[in-house]
């Protein structure tokens, strides 16, 4: 026994080192099969407050770049709005949209963390439970989408971008109604897959990605990206496409969480079906 | 005393200094620099090894938090200190090592070079191949890890040439 005792003491660090490597591997393990816990997630206030105050200070260096894609957007919404108006009018309708129509909301958000060379990559945005961010929400910037929620805590909220191996969308080719499954490959941040798309589905270079919609989390039509390229994944019967995804993941500042007003109407159905 | 708050200032500093700046630089979109290590390279060759190890746990537990990845700085951090200070004595011929932080003066230019490379492999190695559980591509762990070493390395060398010369 004392012998047992002296092995122990002479090679303590051996042991200590061991406990808390298990500690780590119990952390890795639990982070990977379960939902993160709140806590150790930078949606924690005290890592996110100080998130906070180093975003806002770095949002003051793009503030240039920001203002002139504001304008460039208003010019083009406000073009649209113009053609829709005057095609309103063609056909002697009149309509006023309420606000309470429309089926999807929109929250706009700040990004005060991100990263996009990990295996796994996350957002973190300054708006939480208290502006009525919920988990499972899409999140989109005015390029096209980036992610899904995760997570949130009263007043943040950690999104899984589409830079995460958790990710996957349901995506269609803009013109067909043949959808594919959107994942990412972990090699370059501006590009994404498109899996199991049919193979006698007709695409050249340059068409258009949209989101097809049978998500609750994203209407039908957002943009995702542009095709970039394709080959026949290895059981030959549907195609692996490579997608240039039209938001730019390095220069994330202003994003909006889409609020889908029947989401959990949808979810709930789904679930009964499969019970 | 005056020793031990110089500790701490380091600690703070490398810590603030990693997570909001070098976390996110990613030269050619493979390289991280992990200039916080240099903390524990710095450590007393004196102090317990337990301590050391408990120290870098909680160090690397606390970069955790900001980074989103429980337990993955943590146990790099950790396995590290383990391995400090039989790297030491690995080149160092283990009558000569004098007690007090390694640097130039204590161990000589040649042995600092050769133990804080070693030790950036060893830490970059354990980061990415932990890491690298999920999407598994062995041509980018090895790029990575190789590139992030050099990186981590040339920083740790040019800090340590411009300290004072009795830290």
């Amino acid at each position: 026994m004392r012998n047992l005792i002296q092995f122990f003491v002479k090679h303590s660090s051996f042991f200590v080192f061991l406990f808390f490597a298990i500690i780590s591997f119990v952390l890795l393990i639990r982070f990977n099969s379960y939902h993160q816990s709140v806590f150790f997630s930078s949606a924690n206030s005290m890592v996110a407050n100080v998130y906070s105050i180093s975003g806002d200070i770095s949002s003051y260096f793009g503030l240039k770049q920001v203002n002139e894609d504001l304008l460039e957007r208003n010019l083009y919404l406000e073009k649209k709005l113009l053609v829709l108006q005057e095609m309103l009018d063609e056909n002697n309708i009149q309509s006023e949209l309420a606000d309470e129509d429309l089926k999807y909301d929109f929250i706009p958000a700040q990004v005060i963390n991100n990263s996009v060379t990990k295996i796994k990559n996350y957002i973190t945005l300054n708006k939480g439970v208290k502006d009525s961010v919920e988990v499972g929400m899409g999140v989109a910037d005015q390029n096209g989408i980036i992610g899904i929620v995760a997570l949130v805590s009263d007043h943040f909220a950690v999104v899984n971008s589409i830079l995460n191996p958790k990710w996957s969308l349901s995506a269609k080719v803009l013109g067909s109604d043949y959808f594919g499954s959107l994942v990412w490959d972990g090699e370059n941040s501006q590009y994404a897959v498109l899996e199991e798309l049919p193979r006698h589905v007709e695409f050249e270079k340059g068409d258009t990605i949209i989101t097809s919609g049978f998500s609750t989390a994203f209407p039908e039509g957002l943009p995702v990206g542009i095709v970039e390229g394709y080959n026949r994944q290895k059981n030959d019967n549907f195609y692996s496409v490579k997608v240039k995804l039209f938001a730019d993941f390095n220069r994330l500042k202003s994003v909006r969480v889409i609020k889908n007003k029947d989401s959990k109407e949808q979810l709930n159905i789904e679930k009964e079906v499969n019970n | 005393m005056r020793e031990l708050v110089q500790y701490i200032f380091l600690f703070v500093a490398l810590l603030l200094l990693q997570v909001f700046v070098l976390n996110n630089i990613h030269i050619a979109g493979w390289a991280t620099p992990f200039l916080y290590i240099l903390f524990f390279l710095k450590l007393p060759t004196e102090m317990s090894r337990n301590w050391s190890i408990t120290l870098g746990f909680i160090f690397g537990l606390i970069i955790d938090l900001f980074s989103n990845t429980p337990g993955l700085f943590a146990l790099s951090t950790a396995f590290l200190a383990f391995l400090r200070n039989p790297l030491i004595y690995l080149y160092v011929p283990k009558d000569d090592v004098k007690n007090g932080a390694p640097s130039y003066q204590t161990i000589g230019i040649g042995a600092f070079l050769k133990f804080a490379i070693t030790a950036s492999l060893i830490f970059c190695f354990t980061i990415f191949f932990v890491e690298s559980f999920s999407l598994f591509n062995l041509k980018l762990l090895l790029l990575k890890i190789v590139t992030s070493t050099i990186l981590t390395f040339i920083l740790i060398i040019s800090i340590e040439s411009i300290k004072p010369i009795n830290k």
